[in-house]
């Protein structure tokens, strides 16, 4: 039901619809600046997939180079460890393993 | 900018600037700025913070560009990115404008009533400080409603809520606003 405080508000937004909404100053060469801003984001884009394209030769050799270090340098497998375990001698395995004999 | 865009329709300047013309777009951009600037208008607190929220709009436009399937008019499909880009806008900023007095509004309240004769700007200035203590989607609703004079049905296509949302939320919106206007609090 409406009441005098609905008429109050409906006076006080007839009132603000009446406030002229003059053209912002910032519209002048908005344009341009919103233009400039999607060629900044582009390029920002392009340079970092740029980035990873020319890093990507690198990580592939320091991948490589992990992969042969891995395999020239570690010791051969011992016995694999369940055969180990089936056998009953894992302590001694163990005991092999951190004395390095 | 070139001429030779300047009779073509929205529909084909965005195809043209999805194949990478971005003189197409800035001439979307120059034909509808003045809408968006409107709109963003209404939700913010300075120029500045229009600029900012109006580049919000285009850029999310631009994103954007090749989800517009030319099914309604480029005008309406930018209108809906900008009423989401103001609600955005007013739930970040929900927390710090909670805490604007509730003197500030009822002080100038009282001493003004819409009668009295005091100036559409005086009016705007004290509903803006009346509306900061609603909820974002009250005073989006009251916004769309009552300022842009939009319907009920084109409030819940921009907003994307039902017709019955909108209505319940804009009953919401004038009661606490009310409430707001004579001195208590929304609720």
């Amino acid at each position: 039901m409406r009441d005098d405080r609905d008429d109050r508000l409906d006076r006080l937004l007839a009132l603000v619809r009446q406030a002229k909404s003059e053209p912002s100053p910032l519209e002048e060469g908005f344009e341009t600046r919103i233009m400039a801003r999607i060629r900044e984001d582009r390029e920002r884009k392009t340079t970092l997939a740029s980035w990873a394209w020319r890093l990507a030769p690198v990580f592939i050799t320091i991948v490589v180079f992990l992969g042969a270090l891995e395999y020239v340098a570690l010791p051969p497998p011992s016995a694999d460890l369940y055969s180990v375990v089936a056998e009953g001698g894992e302590e001694e395995h163990f005991l092999r393993l951190w004395t390095g004999e | 900018m070139d001429s030779s865009h300047d009779a073509w329709t929205d529909e084909r300047l965005v195809r043209v600037a999805l194949s990478g013309d971005d003189e197409a777009f800035a001439l979307l951009v120059h034909r509808h700025k003045r809408k968006v600037f409107t709109i963003a208008g209404r939700f913010a607190r300075s120029g500045p913070e229009v600029e900012d929220i109006s580049q919000e709009i285009f850029i999310k436009a631009y994103r954007g560009l090749a989800q517009f399937r030319g099914e309604a008019p480029f005008e309406h499909w930018l209108s809906r990115i900008a009423v989401r880009t103001c609600y955005d806008t007013l739930r970040k900023r929900r927390k710090e404008e909670r805490d604007v007095p509730l003197e500030m509004v009822t002080e100038r309240m009282d001493a003004n009533d819409p009668e009295d004769g005091f100036s559409p700007e005086r009016a705007r200035e004290i509903l803006d400080s009346a509306l900061v203590r609603l909820k974002p989607e009250e005073r989006l609703v009251v916004t769309l409603l009552e300022l842009e004079e939009k319907t009920v049905r084109e409030v819940a296509g921009l907003t994307g809520w039902s017709e019955g949302n909108v209505k319940v939320r804009a009953h919401r919106a004038r009661k606490a606003l009310k409430n707001i206007l004579e001195g208590g609090d929304a609720r």
